[in-house]
């Protein structure tokens, strides 16, 4: 046999059973009556990271390290049974979680085929864990900033209203009048400032009401499309048949507007960008219940560095000179709100997709 | 000349209007409580009241409870919401207690000026 064969054509799965087992998406693995794997098909060992040698023959909860969910299961499985299991692999290209069920063909089947074992990795789980921890880790930080911003905004105040004081009460001819606009004009910067920590981090309680999606997308450009200088507009793309969906629109729109706004940035071209607005595939919602309505803006500029990519939301990282730093972290808050989530994906040359994706109305 | 009732409590930010209204020509009272500011309206007569919303901390809104009282008490007093937390359920409570106006901190203070004018009526002093 050569070396390179997957574990196939060992007599029970070969044939027609044997081709469906190989383009299976799923992992397959089998044991014989000794609880040895006697079989593995080609996805069982793509997720896994193992060759074709490696897990013949071997106990088979060894092959996924002897997560004690998968021991004790097989240890309860009698012919005729099945077990459902979820349970953490380690690996080396790190953690991956699988979903998986396992059996045992009643006698009289497959022979050789004791124990089945069909899994596949919880895709997306590993992602959406550590964008909780991220969420989470953003809305402890947005209390910080708000705090802070609350306490700043006071004395910033005051000196703005001292400063406008010292201005009215100079004469028209004093020279000194330049210095005290000047203070004015980076108080407003400040001020500026402030008011975005606070949308960031005190954002205004959502009102949700039941919205249509390409009116939400077509406020959100015509907004932008207000402050362009050209006539060029983003393109708009609506899938047919989009369910309404239950969010703040003013939040909506704000938030989209932030996404057009980076794409424009990325770009300078209105026209080089595109929002997509269609129901979300199955892998970009987790824990999915009512489905939801993806918002997809695409842009053709540089992209991010991936070394960028996991800080772009965090508050005050920004790589523009004008910028606050907190836009994306607004457009997370304003997701959150409204129980969505956004995702952002880049590679370098390639552009940026960044998708809000928005609960439908139940 | 107008008179005025700044209700704010931080000094810091009620001197800087104080001053600004007074040099233009308008008489400027100061109270950092709820408590202060009744009591100085049983005293005179104020055509302008700029009231702040919060004014035991963050998380107070007394100012809308001296919006009531002074529409109740003082029909003739026009009210002025100044908050940096004007949320638009707030602007529509305080205006239905009877504010006349509700702006959001931080005004410049020629608009305040501005607003105080245009409330106080025609008959009013300053600029």
């Amino acid at each position: 046999m050569a070396p390179e064969e997957p574990e196939r054509g060992r007599g029970e799965a070969g044939g027609l059973t044997g081709a469906l087992l190989e383009h299976l998406q799923a992992g397959v693995v089998s044991a014989d009556r000794a609880g040895r794997v006697s079989f593995a098909n080609r996805s069982a060992l793509g997720i896994l990271g193992l060759k074709p040698g490696d897990c013949l023959g071997r106990e088979l909860p060894s092959i996924f390290g002897n997560p004690r969910e998968l021991v004790e299961s097989l240890e309860g499985l009698e012919a005729g049974s099945s077990a459902r299991l979820e349970f953490p692999v380690e690996l080396s290209g790190g953690r991956i979680e699988i979903g998986m069920t396992c059996f045992q063909p009643r006698p009289g089947g497959l022979d050789d085929l004791c124990t089945v074992a069909v899994f596949r990795e919880l895709a997306g789980r590993r992602q959406f864990e550590a964008e909780v921890r991220r969420v989470e880790r953003l809305a402890a930080l947005g209390d910080v900033v708000a705090g802070f911003a609350h306490e700043v905004r006071n004395p910033v105040a005051a000196i703005q209203g001292l400063a406008e004081n010292l201005l009215s009460e100079m004469h028209e001819d004093d020279r000194r009048r330049e210095l005290v606009t000047r203070v004015l004009a980076a108080l407003g910067q400040i001020e500026r400032f402030v008011a975005a920590s606070l949308e960031y981090g005190a954002p205004r309680p959502p009102r949700r009401s039941r919205q249509r999606p390409a009116e939400l997308a077509a406020a959100a450009i015509h907004n932008l499309a207000r402050r362009l200088e050209t006539r060029c507009r983003p393109e708009l793309v609506l899938a047919a048949d989009l369910p309404d969906v239950d969010v703040d629109a003013d939040h909506v729109v704000e938030a989209l507007a932030g996404l057009l706004d980076n794409a424009l940035d990325a770009t300078g071209d209105p026209g080089a960008v595109r929002l997509t607005v269609r129901p979300a595939r199955e892998e970009e919602v987790l824990d999915d219940r009512g489905g939801h309505v993806c918002f997809e803006v695409a842009d053709d500029g540089p992209g991010i560095p991936e070394e960028s990519l996991s800080r772009v939301f965090d508050p005050f990282y920004t790589t523009r000179i004008a910028g606050t730093g907190l836009g994306l972290a607004i457009v997370q808050t304003l997701a959150r709100q409204n129980d969505g989530r956004v995702l952002l994906s880049s590679r370098p040359g390639e552009g940026t997709r960044a998708k809000l994706l928005l609960p439908r109305v139940s | 000349m107008t008179r005025v009732l700044v209700v704010d409590d931080e000094e810091l930010v009620a001197y800087p209007m104080e001053r600004y209204l007074t040099a233009r020509g308008h008489e400027v009272d100061c109270a950092d409580s709820l408590e202060a500011a009744m009591a100085l309206l049983t005293r005179r007569d104020y055509a302008v009241a700029i009231v702040d919303l919060r004014l035991t901390g963050i998380h107070g809104v007394e100012g809308l409870d001296l919006i009531s009282h002074i529409s109740r008490s003082h029909p003739s007093t026009r009210v002025l919401l100044l908050s940096a937390y004007c949320s638009d359920e707030l602007t529509r409570e305080a205006l239905r207690r009877g504010a006349d106006r509700a702006l959001r901190k931080p005004q410049r203070l020629a608009d305040l000026a501005a607003e105080v004018g245009r409330l106080a009526g025609p008959e009013a002093g300053g600029s």
